[in-house]
């Protein structure tokens, strides 16, 4: 009887080692859905760089340690290994797959994410038309599975933003027109680069921006008393503000209702181009000091790290 | 209080034909009433079946309509010190009220009903006559209005087709 125990005890556990190993090397070779992960952050495509993208986001963030990270990417699953090589990135997910197709991107649970980085990615073609195509099907893709997604896109060409606009891509990064445009004020200003490095960098002890959203209390109140509140209290400097953040589904349904709130038929039809044409995430810098505050809006603040 | 009242309405548009006619001001006062309002009453709702006229006297009141979504906004606030009246419409047609009225102080106001007003144009159809005419004056606006509306919104929506 022992003798029986013994032997079932150890074929019991065989199994369920097996299916852990199985399960593991699933997950190593990408073919793992992440079907029920919420709130994480997923990155489409691969760069040659991407390792410190990837440390960068684990490092700068709170909210995303690698296990809150999907990776989807054709890419063989030996470079995803050894990006886990590194601690920082031991708990890295990865869904081997075409980031464009709707099935990959589900597996991912994009519809969950709390943000989506579509990366310019041109491991399997250089061309920018090519790469900028799938970065726009891909982000169609995404909001098709969910309007309410937050999705970030790089761009190699600048032709294919109002494509992305059109589909209500969230934010949008001209690659190259960032870089021109970074030469050519460097050009003309003394120390640009450093500068923008600086801020971006987020060094301990230098600056950083952020934008905390504008509770709905301050909805109303003008700049100049939220550039005040956040000088004298917390001693960060107020630069702008970001109108229309957060959801853009939302934001519309919000700006639709009161948009409504008129007898005057000419100024409800103004209200309404002007949702139609509501562009999210845009910034404000340097207002008026009586520039009202509106709803779903943002500071942008400089403030000490 | 009648001769206050006269005065006020003599700064009523609804009565420009009877200014020069306390008489006919002074048979309109009686067959309406005066109420006193409190603050945070509703006068009426929007969609109410209204027959009465309210000219405030004194006081303040909100005018509130409801958006298609079914928010409440203000359209406009008005004072009892205002040569201004609400409801005339109920005097020709019974039918639903187009905004909301609320009282934000306390007040007065003068009231007439749709039924002593048809007594008042049976007696005295001359004088009903002239404040009749001034109400079709104001539907005539109206209608004007929302004919500029209408073409305001195909405008836009010729606008939207072709973009």
């Amino acid at each position: 009887m022992m003798f029986l125990g013994i032997v079932i005890a150890g074929y019991v556990a065989g199994i369920a080692a097996s299916r852990i190993v199985e399960g593991n090397n699933k997950a190593r070779r990408g073919l793992v859905d992440y079907n029920t992960i919420t709130d994480h952050i997923v990155i489409c495509g691969w760069k040659d760089h991407i390792k410190s993208i990837l440390l960068d986001i684990v490092d700068l963030s709170t909210e995303f340690p690698s296990e809150n990270i999907v990776l989807i990417s054709n890419v063989d699953p030996d470079k995803v290994e050894a990006l886990r090589d590194d601690g920082r990135l031991k708990n890295l997910k990865f869904v081997r797959g075409d980031y464009y197709s709707d099935a990959t991107l589900r597996r991912a649970n994009v519809g969950k994410a709390s943000k989506v980085i579509v990366l310019a990615d041109v491991l399997e073609s250089n061309s920018s038309t090519e790469v900028d195509s799938k970065t726009v099907m891909t982000v169609m893709s995404i909001k098709n599975i969910s309007k309410d997604t937050y999705v970030c896109a790089e761009l190699i060409d600048q032709k294919y933003q109002t494509n992305l606009k059109a589909v209500a891509c969230d934010e949008i990064f001209l690659i190259r027109d960032l870089s021109r445009k970074l030469l050519t004020n460097t050009s003309v200003i003394q120390g640009m680069s450093h500068i923008m490095y600086a801020i971006i960098d987020r060094k301990e002890g230098g600056v950083r921006l952020a934008t905390p959203p504008i509770p709905m209390a301050w909805v109303g109140r003008s700049y100049q008393e939220l550039k005040n509140h956040y000088w004298q209290n917390q001693s960060k400097l107020v630069i702008g503000i970001l109108e229309n953040s957060g959801s853009t589904k939302k934001m519309k349904l919000d700006a639709l209702r009161d948009a409504q709130k008129t007898s005057d038929v000419s100024q409800l039809v103004q209200n309404l181009m002007k949702v139609k044409q509501m562009e999210p995430n845009y910034p404000v810098l340097l207002p008026d000091d009586n520039y009202v505050l509106n709803k779903h809006s943002r500071a942008i603040v400089l403030e000490r790290i | 209080m009648t001769e206050k009242l006269i005065e006020k309405l003599k700064g009523i548009s609804l009565f420009k034909g009877l200014h020069k006619n306390p008489e006919a001001l002074a048979a309109l006062i009686k067959v309406g009433s005066v109420i006193e309002v409190k603050k945070g009453q509703v006068i009426f709702l929007e969609d109410d079946v209204g027959s009465s006229l309210y000219i405030p006297l004194s006081g303040s009141y909100d005018i509130l309509k409801r958006t298609r979504a079914g928010d409440v906004y203000t359209v406009s606030k008005l004072d009892g010190d205002m040569p201004v009246f609400f409801g005339e419409l109920t005097l020709i047609d019974e039918d639903r009220r187009s905004a909301s009225v609320t009282a934000t102080s306390n007040g007065e106001c003068f009231v007439l009903e749709k039924k002593h007003f048809d007594q008042f144009a049976e007696d005295n159809p001359r004088w009903a006559l002239s404040i009749v005419l001034e109400i079709s004056k104001t539907l005539a606006a109206r209608l004007r209005k929302t004919t500029a509306d209408m073409l305001t919104i195909f405008d836009a929506l010729v606008e939207e087709i072709k973009s």
